[in-house]
């Protein structure tokens, strides 16, 4: 294929490519299995801690990631921003764990308590991400869209969301890398008996099982990165390439 | 006369360190359908600026530009400087930009596309993005894109200023050739003199700022134009004695 042809956001650049992506992606699951065999855990127990935590901190990044992006692209310009963008910046240097006990109150020991607490971890980073995405369009693409009466639904399919993209990955990345430290320390304040932060709770007698448990989440987390966020980081840098 | 645009008592202040400056006084200009017509003056002297309150995109300014009555804004489209093609469209959805608004459907779309990926013979290119292309040939997307809806008005701000002189001699040809076969109006902004005589039919020399209309020149060279005729020259340094009095 000509190289010119190449759509701008393919991901996966060979077969060898994403052939070593499979194996990432084994990874971890070699390493569960191993792990439960040294330290005679139940293997069920292990893959459903992992999973139940993968799963509240997926569900916390869709909400918190659409609301971003829906606050930013709503507020990035005009009058609209120098009211709003101020709010932002203190809101994003409130501790957030101070509401923690609030959202107990209400929700209890609950998953959405964990999901709810998420969201304003991983907020912030895709927010102002994407804010800065947008504020660095050049000038005259936005005029371009002005003079072309690029306008509603259009506007958005094939001005905004392209502009944005960038800042929404870059943001994701610092979102969940603050959302896989967010979730663990929730999970143990809450009280949640499964989850990773049950996990580590309940195995707190044993250096090893911690030891292994970190290294296993280490292993994960390297294993989402490569598998999604590098090659969506690439991608998205090719988009805006000038 | 069938004026398409009118500028009345067009006046503009810039707000620069609490100071109000002024940086258009005053203009006055009557711009004929189909004519090729330009503006040009020293730079910084606020050609950009008419052009950008002629084609809407500078709201703030005081005084009226009217449009002939079979005018709407959606009529005209703009060459820009740095080509301002979006980057993460290949050509061929650069040149479908302008065409979104129109009511039409997708198949009479890409016809019309095609037909200008020919036009410039761009065809090659259709599935590049704007980065692999070359200066010359992304300012022909720039055109392209801007011939797509048929406008009634081009607006050009220095489009060719950015490209190397054989390349903007090249493209200068390819405009007046395409402006000779569609008759659209063309109302562009250099500072090259020589250029504002090999295309223009009538050129509005400006002062330095505040910018006034010092005079509006008819260009009556035949065409095609001899650019290194003696009425050229002639014409060339009497234009040079507006601009430097």
């Amino acid at each position: 294929m000509h190289r010119n042809t190449k759509h701008r956001m393919k991901i996966y650049k060979s077969g060898a490519h994403l052939a070593a992506t499979f194996l990432i992606i084994l990874a971890p699951f070699l390493f569960l299995l191993f792990f439960s065999r040294i330290e005679k855990l139940a293997v069920s127990n292990l893959f459903s801690d992992v999973f139940v935590s993968i799963i509240r901190l997926f569900v916390a990044y869709l909400i918190a990631a659409f609301l971003a992006w829906l606050l930013a692209t709503t507020f990035y310009k005009g009058k609209r921003s120098h009211i709003v963008l101020p709010i932002f910046d203190i809101l994003q240097s409130f501790p957030t764990f101070a509401i923690l006990p609030l959202a107990v109150h209400f929700w209890g020991q609950t998953d959405s308590t964990v999901i709810f607490f998420l969201v304003l971890t991983i907020i912030w980073p895709i927010l102002f991400s994407v804010l800065s995405s947008l504020k660095l369009a050049r000038h005259d693409w936005e005029e371009a869209a002005e003079i072309y009466h690029l306008t509603g639904i259009n506007y958005f399919k094939k001005f905004i969301w392209p502009l944005s993209i960038p800042g929404l990955v870059t943001g994701s990345i610092i979102g969940l890398g603050e959302g896989w430290g967010a979730i663990v320390a929730t999970e143990i304040i809450v009280n949640l008996p499964a989850g990773l932060g049950g996990f580590f709770q309940s195995h707190v007698q044993s250096t090893t099982i911690t030891v292994f448990g970190i290294l296993g989440l280490l292993i994960i987390v390297f294993s989402i990165n490569k598998l999604i966020w590098t090659p969506l980081l690439d991608a998205s840098h090719r988009l805006m390439e000038e | 006369m069938s004026a398409i645009i009118t500028l009345k008592n067009v006046t503009k202040h810039y707000l620069e360190d609490d100071k109000n400056l002024l940086v258009l006084d005053d203009i006055n200009l009557e711009i004929e359908a189909g004519e090729f017509f330009i503006l040009v003056g020293p730079s910084g002297s606020g050609k950009s600026t008419i052009l950008r309150i002629i084609s809407g995109l500078e709201k703030d300014y005081k005084g009226e530009v009217i449009l002939s009555k079979d005018m709407t804004v959606s009529d005209t489209s703009f060459v820009f400087q740095q080509f301002a093609l979006l980057p993460w469209m290949t050509v061929f959805e650069n040149i479908e930009l302008g065409l979104f608004s129109k009511r039409m459907d997708e198949k009479t779309r890409h016809a019309i596309v095609a037909q200008e990926l020919k036009q410039f013979g761009l065809e090659k290119f259709a599935h590049s993005y704007p980065k692999d292309l070359s200066g010359g040939m992304r300012q022909r997307v720039g055109i392209a894109r801007a011939l797509a809806p048929q406008p009634k008005i081009i607006f050009m701000d220095e489009p060719f200023s950015e490209l190397d002189s054989f390349t903007a001699e090249e493209l200068r040809k390819e405009l007046l050739q395409i402006w000779v076969e569609r008759k659209p109006t063309i109302i562009m902004v250099t500072h090259i003199i020589a250029e504002a005589l090999e295309l223009a039919d009538r050129i509005a020399v400006l002062t330095a700022r505040p910018a006034r209309v010092e005079r509006v020149v008819k260009n009556n060279l035949p065409r095609p134009r001899m650019t290194r005729s003696t009425d050229f020259f002639h014409l060339e340094d009497q234009l040079y004695q507006l601009i430097r009095p």
